[in-house]
């Protein structure tokens, strides 16, 4: 803003006029004085001085479905390991024993629905279990002396049939986890289920109350269930 | 040197201080005599910015700004007398040296009576603009520097001095003509 040239030069005159002024002598004085009483303030210093203090830190920018996610992942590689861990521990513990062969030194096979031993020459053929069930290949105890096995309750003698009702979930009758021992060959049942639809790769896991059974059953595509794998463990 | 007292006085040498004072008291007390109207609160702002500028000189980062600095502690210790002070107002009649070789003495007298008249009428910001941008010629970012203001405050502050310092004129010539013609 540039003020009219008449106004700034009687405004200039003005000013130059009223700034010609000295200041009094008692002001000059007094100032004197009033400044050598007064202390002066420390200059501008960096501070060195670091103050310990609780920080939290927040993450601003992530949202807190990430979060979320992140903890749930950690758990769940967390839970992963104890899994590993504990698996490793009970392998160490209990090693997988030697599923076809019994303390005597025979190997058990299922042949016509029925379980039998033979020695590693192929002779000595003997039939462990006999009757109407169909009975297949199980697994030995870690001692040898008793064999966990399946069995299917009222097989009426057809395995393309049977295969057929399994797989659809239609037949009656049920299959059963037995233990039967070389030394007394009557057949113990620890537990059975029922038919129902099950599909290659369904695992079966029978629990009592002296050991885990843990058997396997897999079955090709529309098939029988053609093998059958179990293992003894300890509880 | 200046700029050696200042150094000095930042250090701590109150002599080198004291020195800087005597050379600049008169136009700071000036100063705050124009903006103030009353060479009592002059006087006090004066001491009072000195006394400010002595205290907290350390902390002055660049010493060729000592003169704006000290300015603008003045303008402050300016504002607060006005502040504390409001009702109290008596206004000064200076006494005017006449250079005999100015045509007409008695006109000079008359239109210094004016201005003064008009200034007279501005608060204690608009006499402060009006001295930082007339009497020291500084440029609006160097006033508004000076005044703690942004430079589009002071643009607009500084229409607005000049246009009330124009209508104060402008009625006090009307006044004078008339009664010159009624006399």
């Amino acid at each position: 803003m540039i003020a009219p040239p008449d106004l700034q030069r009687r405004l200039s005159a003005f000013l130059d006029d009223e700034m010609s002024v000295a200041a009094p002598e008692r002001l000059v004085s007094d100032a004197l004085t009033a400044t050598a009483r007064t202390v002066r303030r420390p200059a501008w210093r960096i501070p060195e001085r670091w103050i310990p203090m609780p920080v939290t830190l927040r993450l601003a920018i992530v949202p807190r479905a990430l979060i979320y996610l992140l903890i749930l992942s950690i758990l769940l590689a967390m839970l992963a390991a104890g899994g590993l861990v504990v698996g490793s521990l009970q392998r160490a513990v209990s090693p997988a024993p030697p599923t076809g062969v019994a303390r005597n030194g025979l190997i058990a096979y299922s042949d016509l629905g029925d379980i039998w031993l033979v020695d590693e020459r192929g002779e000595q053929r003997q039939q462990l279990t006999s009757g109407p069930d169909m009975d297949f290949t199980g697994a030995w105890s870690p001692d040898g002396t008793t064999l966990a096995y399946w069995s299917i309750v009222g097989y009426d003698g057809d395995p393309a049939n049977e295969s057929q009702r399994w797989s659809q979930g239609t037949s009656g009758n049920k299959l059963a986890l037995r233990l039967i021992s070389i030394d007394d060959p009557e057949p113990r049942t620890l537990a059975s289920v029922s038919s129902t639809p099950y599909q290659a790769g369904q695992r079966f896991r029978l629990v009592t109350s002296t050991a885990i059974h843990r058997l396997r059953a897999s079955c090709a595509r529309g098939g029988w269930a053609r093998s059958a794998t179990a293992q003894h463990r300890r509880p | 040197m200046s700029a050696d007292l200042v150094e000095r006085a930042m250090a701590g040498d109150l002599e080198a201080f004291n020195e800087l004072v005597r050379r600049r008291i008169d136009q700071l007390y000036a100063m705050a005599r124009l903006i103030l109207r009353d060479p009592e609160r002059a006087a006090d702002a004066t001491q009072e910015a000195l006394v400010a500028a002595w205290r907290d000189i350390a902390g002055l980062r660049d010493p060729d700004r000592f003169e704006s600095w000290v300015r603008r502690l003045l303008i402050n210790a300016c504002y607060q007398q006005a502040r504390r002070d409001r009702r109290r107002r008596h206004y000064e009649g200076s006494v005017v040296t006449i250079d005999p070789t100015t045509p007409d003495p008695a006109m000079v007298l008359a239109d210094r009576d004016q201005v003064e008249r008009a200034f007279t009428h501005l608060d204690e910001q608009q006499r402060a603009l009006i001295v930082l941008h007339f009497y020291y010629d500084l440029p609006l970012a160097e006033t508004a520097a000076s005044l703690g203001l942004p430079v589009g405050t002071v643009k607009s502050r500084l229409h607005r001095t000049i246009q009330r310092l124009r209508t104060s004129l402008d009625a006090d010539a009307r006044a004078a003509d008339l009664a010159e013609r009624f006399a």
